[in-house]
């Protein structure tokens, strides 16, 4: 019996032994090769954003951070500390004798000088990083929590899968690699700080790092802006010029970095894939999960792929201490569109403290405001030939609710660019765009003549009515002053509402909004009714709302960006080349089908506008009569339209108390888009799109304001000098 | 089946017509005994070439107590085997002594040092011993000293007693604590009682009472040896979540030896292959490992079939002997290191839960090499005594009588 069972034994073990090595020995072999490599990443660099002159905005340059570990972090550190101490200084198996009680006794003994490092660690920590003790404490612990809460996701995920696979759940939660590892926790320390908490360190081993890091570094960060006040209309003209200083010109476009990866990231673009062999892909230039750097918003996460880079990878055989080396690729640098010079000019040409985008006297403004309260305004350029956005700037910016205090209007929204990101209704702005729709589709002949009659619709002088029409005006019209029927020319210039309710009325809404379309509006931000609901709106023939989306109301906004695209194509010729921030880029072009003729005579309405007396934009009249020209920039050609655009009802709430102390439906957006040319030439080069929120009368308020920002482009050269420009580094620094 | 016969009688001395070279000591060299002798040689040179994959130092040590456990089986086989039982009791109550000394409060860790928190070592100095290797070998003499007198095996209290003796060591192994030695009694007894005659009915019960009680236990474990339990069972149905935590031994165990392939590795890469891949007690408990991972299936197959030969080889002298004495000391010397090797082989491939055992001649150990070199002297000397020219053909004593 005994030999049998002795006998039985022996196959039972090499049959297991033939299935581990046989069988199954390729993909043991596999684990326990893998187990002689280690890998190590090594850092990239992100790609600089450079403007379109070739100024530095943002670049990375080496900084240290302070780094804790996730037990000093959690506040464990000291005990962790002590305890080991007790554990060599008694011997593990000593150490293991003892009860939990002599444990504790042994670990207590030794607490207090780590106790005390800790506590020094944190005095240091919070003052070289300017910081409370309670911002500090609550900065560790949000790295503790980080931890914590990922740990407990690992842990539900590994629960979940076995519970896929029908496994038992009751397993430890595992540590995962960031307890091993050291975070952030003061950014970009001084070297003498650096040099300090290495010293620190060696006596706190596994508690704090000084880890190297990088800083996005802003050269533009801030700016000085001379602007000569000559030309300025008179309540504010001096001979004295002002210098503004500006905070963040640019911190709106480049967007920032976050330093933690997201959910989404790992989605986007993952470290680690497995294909559906089972291999795993690594990118060396995905997201992993924990600190790293993430173009969160603005020009550092449109163009991420591309600044990014890919890590370095070192693969070290531990047995022969081989190493395999994947060098890091920097990220590649990107040139944008925006002109920082440029882009401060026109910052400060919107800057409340400029006095152009406050309410004042000469303007028609809301029975609500006061004369000096500070109104939202935006101002993009886009380049007429390429479509590259050369600025676009935006007030208030979180800059300036922190200098000037309590905003009347738009604190709020001090973050978003307005110049992008601002739908508003565009008004008379949209009446060129009417004019070569309603010709394209053979709704009107190029030459027609309308007869402004003062209000659309014969029997009701209430509604529909051309702006001219009212009673301080002793109800004129266009026609009466001009004692003939109005063509498109005069029609634009003098933006009379009869003409292009005409036009939208034969258009029919479906169409009109078709083409308010195909001219961009509604595709960067705005939004057009589909063309479904503007159909509804034909089949009900519903007079009044297809009239009034001919004058830019109803439902229909715009971004300035979309206005100063629009405006471009009808520079163009009716070349579409959609809005781009990357400087030199080739960009798709399409033409939309206008006779060039209907164009020119749109440009020559619109070149009225500043330069006919009747023009809306041809000069202000002040209480005593006299007169200054709105857009008085000398060797320069203009194409421009005002608009005043109904506003939803402006709420003010003065006293900051949450409840609005009034309601005004009298406070119309202020429009004025342009195209801008040199005199010597007559093709637009630049199209401009300028708006003051609830800045009442599109001339008056929002002229100057254009007037100013052609000016900034005249000062940087772009318009009105003779010289070929040239384009190569410009010192970085101040505008002055 | 095979049964082991009873002598035709007590106290037989060595059969006097042997060839005059052996004539000193009073052996025939024609004998069973070569077996286990030429197999545990084998085992402990793979062991030390095992070993020196990893410990180079570890292996020249094990080679000097290979070289002292050489010596002393050589010892073993002067005395008579019939003196050698008359000792055996002496002997064990000596090494019961030993193993009291160890687990007895108030013993100095300068005499017994705790190592992993167990009490299993008595410093000798330079030298370390473990007293419960050589109370395995004592233990069997002296249960075959009282089991050759044995009234009645074939009463329940004939089986009952021996039973109750061998708790006292085990007991005694099990406060140390090592779990996996002390196991290993209650295999070995069985097949002794079962060499002796003992009803097979009586210890078909027990085996069945055992392996019923056995699941039984499990509330009653600490919980690592629960967790132990637990991490096979996982590992058996393709469960990971223990391969870092109490599986992690196993796991790392079964993919070095998978590592070793047909043919296994060059040293060098074997040595890596281990080191890296942190595989605790590599040159102890888990030497078989390194031998797989080394030698591959060829060189695991041939320490399975050493083992397996050496204890066929006891069993063979236990069968061919007229000494009863010698029959329950080859049957049980046959069976614990069967066993052994078969736990210890078994545990290394996921086959068994992993407890604190080593492999006979192959695992780094002074003691456990030592002991078992002289339990393979005891059985040449039984088998070499008794030995006739047949002998090695096998069932000598089947056909009685002297040559």
């Amino acid at each position: 019996m005994l030999f049998v069972i002795a006998l039985l034994a022996v196959p039972v073990l090499t049959a297991r032994l033939f299935v581990l090595t046989v069988v199954q020995g390729g993909r043991l072999s596999d684990r326990a090769e893998e187990r002689l490599d280690t890998e190590r990443l090594l850092p990239t660099w992100r790609g600089k954003i450079v403007d379109r002159m070739g100024r530095v905005l943002a670049e990375d340059v080496a900084s240290y951070d302070a780094a804790v570990s996730y037990p000093l972090a959690k506040g464990t550190w000291a005990y962790e500390r002590a305890t080991e101490e007790a554990r060599s200084a008694l011997g593990r198996a000593a150490w293991r004798a003892l009860s939990v009680e002599a444990r504790q006794r042994e670990t207590d003994a030794r607490l207090a000088p780590w106790q005390h490092r800790q506590t020094q660690l944190h005095e240091v920590l919070a003052v070289r990083g300017g910081l409370s003790s309670a911002e500090l404490e609550a900065r560790l612990q949000a790295i503790a929590a980080r931890i914590d809460s990922r740990t407990a996701a690992v842990y539900e995920r590994a629960l979940a899968s076995r519970r896929e696979r029908g496994l038992s759940l009751d397993i430890p939660s595992e540590p995962i690699r960031e307890m091993r590892e050291f975070h952030p926790v003061l950014r970009d320390i001084a070297p003498e700080t650096a040099n300090e908490l290495r010293k620190l360190a060696d006596t706190m081993p596994g508690g704090v790092a000084v880890a190297d890091a990088t800083r996005r570094n802003h050269p533009w960060e801030a700016t000085e802006v001379e602007i000569s006040r000559e030309r300025l209309p008179r309540r504010i003209r001096t001979s004295v010029p002002m210098v503004m200083r500006l905070e963040g010109a640019l911190d709106g476009l480049l967007g920032s970095i976050r330093h933690e990866t997201w959910e989404a990231d790992l989605k986007r673009r993952p470290f680690e894939k497995t294909l559906d062999d089972g291999t795993i892909e690594v990118d060396l230039g995905g997201y992993r999960v924990g600190p790293d750097s993430v173009g969160a918003r603005g020009f550092e996460r449109q163009f991420e792929d591309t600044l990014r880079g890919s890590r370095g990878q070192v693969t070290r055989r531990l047995d022969t201490d081989e190493e395999d080396r994947i060098a890091p690729v920097p990220g590649q640098d990107v040139r944008v569109s925006i002109d920082a010079q440029l882009q401060a000019r026109v910052q400060a040409a919107i800057d409340p403290r400029l006095g152009l985008t406050r309410v004042q006297g000469w303007q028609s403004h809301s029975e609500g405001l006061r004369i000096g309260d500070a109104l939202p305004a935006a101002a993009v350029i886009v380049d007429v030939a390429t479509g590259e956005v050369v600025a676009a700037a935006s007030t208030p910016t979180p800059e300036t609710v922190t200098r000037s205090g309590p905003l009347v209007v738009g604190a709020e929204t001090a973050s978003m660019n307005r110049a992008l990101e601002g739908a508003y209704p565009p008004g008379s702005i949209v009446k060129p765009l009417v004019y070569l729709a309603a010709v394209a589709e053979g709704a009107v002949d190029e030459g027609e003549s309308v007869v402004c009659s003062g209000h659309y619709f014969n029997d009701r002088t209430d509604v529909a009515r051309c702006w001219i029409y009212r009673s301080q005006n002793q109800f004129a019209t266009h026609s009466a002053r001009t004692g003939a029927p109005l063509a498109i020319e005069y029609a634009l210039a003098s933006s009379c509402n009869i003409y292009f309710y005409t036009l939208a009325h034969r258009l029919g809404a479906q169409r009109l909004c078709d083409w308010y379309r195909r001219f961009g509006l509604g595709t960067m931000g705005g939004s057009v009714i589909s063309s479904d609901a503007a159909a509804q709106i034909d089949a009900r023939h519903d007079t009044f709302a297809t009239i009034s989306l001919g004058i830019g109301q109803g439902p229909l906004t715009v971004t300035p960006l979309e206005l100063a695209n629009a405006y471009a194509i009808i520079g163009r010729g009716g070349v579409i080349r959609p809005p781009s921030w990357r400087s030199g880029g080739h960009q798709p072009n399409t033409r939309l089908d206008i006779p060039p003729t209907a164009i020119a005579r749109a440009q020559e309405g619109l070149r009225r506008v500043t330069a006919a007396t009747y023009g809306t934009a041809h000069h202000m009249e002040y209480g005593d009569g006299s007169r200054d020209p709105i857009i008085d920039v000398p060797d320069v050609t203009l194409w421009a339209k005002t608009g005043t655009a109904e506003a939803p009802p402006l709420r003010l709430d003065r006293d900051g108390d949450g409840v609005a102390e009034g309601s005004f439906a009298d406070a119309d957006h202020a429009w004025c888009v342009a195209l801008v040319g040199d005199s010597w030439n007559e093709t637009p080069k630049y199209a401009i799109a300028v708006i003051v929120e609830h800045g009442g009368g599109g001339g008056r308020t929002s002229g100057p304001v254009m007037a100013a920002v052609i000016r900034a482009l005249v000062q940087e050269e772009y318009l009105g000098s003779a010289r070929s420009r040239v384009l190569g580094p410009v010192e970085v620094g101040a505008v002055r | 089946m095979t049964t082991l016969q009873r002598a035709p009688a007590r106290g037989v001395r060595a059969a006097p017509n042997r060839p005059v070279i052996s004539k000193l000591l009073g052996i025939s060299w024609v004998n069973a005994g070569w077996i286990p002798v030429l197999s545990a040689l084998a085992l402990t040179l793979i062991g030390i070439f095992a070993i020196s994959t990893t410990q180079p130092s570890l292996a020249a040590r094990q080679t000097a107590y290979a070289a002292v456990g050489l010596v002393m089986a050589a010892m073993m086989v002067v005395p008579l085997p019939a003196l050698i039982e008359r000792w055996s009791v002496r002997v064990f109550v000596a090494t019961l002594a030993l193993l009291v000394l160890l687990v007895a409060p108030g013993v100095p860790d300068a005499i017994v040092r705790p190592r992993n928190g167990s009490r299993c070592w008595i410093d000798l100095g330079p030298i370390d011993m473990q007293p419960a290797e050589f109370a395995k070998v004592a233990w069997i003499l002296a249960s075959a000293w009282w089991l050759a007198r044995a009234a009645d095996l074939k009463s329940r209290l004939g089986i009952t007693l021996p039973l109750v003796l061998t708790a006292v060591p085990v007991v005694l192994i099990l406060m140390q604590p090592d779990l996996g030695t002390a196991l290993l009694f209650f295999p070995t007894l069985l097949a002794m009682l079962l060499a002796q005659g003992a009803r097979r009915k009586h210890l078909v019960i027990v085996v069945v009472t055992a392996a019923l009680l056995a699941p039984a236990s499990y509330p009653f474990l600490k919980p690592h040896q629960r967790a132990r339990i637990d991490s096979l069972v996982a590992q058996i149905v393709g469960d990971e979540r223990y391969t870092r935590t109490i599986g992690f031994q196993g796991d790392r165990a079964r993919t070095l030896i998978g590592a070793g392939g047909v043919f296994g590795n060059a040293e060098e890469r074997a040595g890596a292959l281990v080191k890296f891949n942190a595989l605790p007690e590599e040159h102890n408990d888990m030497i078989f490992v390194v031998a797989a991972c080394r030698w591959g299936l060829l060189g695991g197959l041939t320490i399975i079939g050493l083992e397996a030969a050496l204890a066929v080889g006891a069993f063979w002298i236990a069968v061919s002997t007229r000494l009863p004495f010698g029959r329950l000391v080859g049957a049980g010397v046959g069976a614990m290191m069967g066993f052994q090797a078969f736990v210890n082989i078994g545990m290394t491939m996921g086959l068994m839960p992993i407890t604190g055992l080593t492999l006979p001649f192959v695992s780094s150990g002074g003691s456990s090499i030592v002991a078992s070199w002289m339990a393979i002297g005891l059985l040449f000397s039984i088998s070499a005594r008794d030995a006739r020219a047949g002998s090695m053909m096998g069932g000598s004593a089947r056909r009685g009588g002297d040559a």
